[in-house]
Parts: structure tokens; sequence; C-alpha cells
């Protein structure tokens, strides 16, 4: 099966939550912001990255893990790449995950002030902030996904 | 073979082009498309089945909000995951002036 975990700019809450599905990360314990920083993709995408799956790993159980930024689709994002994958027949391959729901008012603007604004000195701190803030709820998605994967 | 005409809503310009790339459209009062302006249906946010070519490829439209141009470059992506191709499955995104308008006007309640 294939993971596709899709945040608004495949940047910060998708790149944790691959992290942590992949056990990069260990969900007991709260990140530090360098763990953090040294996440391949973490707050160092491009405008180019957008609407570009990114191969993250392959997990314990032979899932491929992706990363996704597909800016304000929003739930449509996982509506229409469960609906391509009803044409191609590979539906019950593939599992998209929206990560925007477990995104903190930090993480958001911290986000948006790094990589938009391109004041990195201003933002990540922020977004380090928010990430951390958000780690839980992150933890949380992953641990249903890891569930309905292995279903 | 599928095609995809992603638009901001999958009930408006795309289905328009959809229509034109089956050969379907001879008038330019839209108002008779099936499902032209059917904001109800946009909204469940699923691929609309709009038909079949003679060639028998099967048409859809689909409604990605405003940043709909991304859209063909993701299920691209998503399509060569699977080792499909061109062959297999094609979407164009569907863009019109005032795109971001259309798109919030025909969200607001009547």
């Amino acid at each position: 099966m294939k993971v596709i975990y899709h945040c608004y700019g495949g940047s910060h809450s998708s790149v944790v939550a691959a992290a942590l599905h992949l056990k990069w990360l260990d969900p007991t314990r709260l990140p530090d912001p360098l763990d953090l920083i040294h996440l391949p993709y973490f707050d160092k995408t491009q405008d180019s990255d957008f609407g570009r799956i990114h191969y993250m790993g392959t997990d314990e159980s032979g899932h491929d893990i992706y990363i996704l930024g597909k800016k304000g689709m929003g739930e449509r994002c996982s509506a229409m790449l469960m609906g391509v994958a009803g044409l191609l027949g590979v539906e019950h391959e593939v599992m998209a995950v929206n990560c925007m729901s477990r995104v903190n008012l930090l993480m958001a603007m911290g986000g948006f002030i790094s990589r938009r604004l391109g004041w990195t000195a201003i933002g990540r701190p922020l977004l380090l902030l928010g990430t951390r803030g958000a780690f839980g709820s992150i933890c949380n998605l992953v641990e249903i996904t890891r569930l309905k994967t292995s279903q | 073979m599928h095609v995809i005409f992603v638009g901001p809503t999958g009930v408006h310009h795309a289905l328009i082009a959809a229509h034109i790339f089956m050969g379907n459209l001879h008038s330019n009062d839209y108002r008779f498309i099936e499902h032209y302006g059917d904001i109800r249906l946009d909204s469940k946010g699923e691929l609309l089945y709009v038909g079949q070519t003679a060639e028998g490829v099967k048409v859809y439209t689909f409604g990605a909000g405003p940043n709909h141009e991304l859209a063909p470059a993701i299920i691209a992506g998503f399509r060569d995951l699977f080792g499909f191709g061109e062959r297999d499955l094609i979407a164009r995104a569907v863009s019109v002036p005032g795109n971001l308008w259309l798109y919030v006007l025909s969200y607001l309640p009547p």
C-alpha cells in the first residue's frame, strides 16, 4: 500500500507525520528542534515542490510513504486522489491522509512566514514551537493511519 | 483511457470543456448542459463522470477549488506512482479570467 500524507506546503505537518510513520521520530518523546530541522523536506521546500509527490521511505510492513503539498485544495485532494485511484483500479492500494486538521495557528503562521515570505529567522522558531505543540495530535493521526493500513 | 478536466468547480467551465472535448456542445446556451452550475453536486468533492467519446475515452470533471492548476501535476504524479501513463489517464486544468471570483460567488448561498 502507498500512504500519501498531504498538507498545504508538503513541508511541515505531512513531513512530521511521515517521519512518525517511518519511526524516524519517537511518538513518546517531544522532538527537539534539531530533530525536526534534520528531517528531509522539513521547512525546506520551494514553490516548485507544490503538487509533487515525494517518496519518504518504506515502513516495516512494506507500505511506501509519501508526502505532498496541495496548497488550498483541502479535503478535496484526498477525494481527488481516491477518485483517480478508483479509475485506475488501485483504490485498495492507496491511502490519502489530510494532515491539515492537525495544524495549529503557530504552525500555520510560522510556516507562512518561513516559506511564503522567506523570513526563516522569524518564521522557523514559531513553526518549531507550533510543531511541538501539534506533535501529539499528529502522532494520533499517524496511529490511526497505521491501524487502517494494518487492516 | 480517462480524461479529467479540472476547474475551480467541476460544474462550470471544466464541464463546458469536457463537452467541447466530447463534441457535444452545439450551442452557447450552457444552461442546458446536464449538471451545469450544480454546486450541490460539486460540493460532494467527487469526480463527475460526463460521458464517453466515440473512441471510448471516458471523460470526467473535478472541482479542485482555487488552486486547481495544481491538480493535473498531482494526478500525473499519482498516476506515475502506479506505473500508469498518459495513455491511461490525462488531467488538464481549465482556467478562465476571474477563476477565483467565480469559485467564491458560486458558493455564496442563493
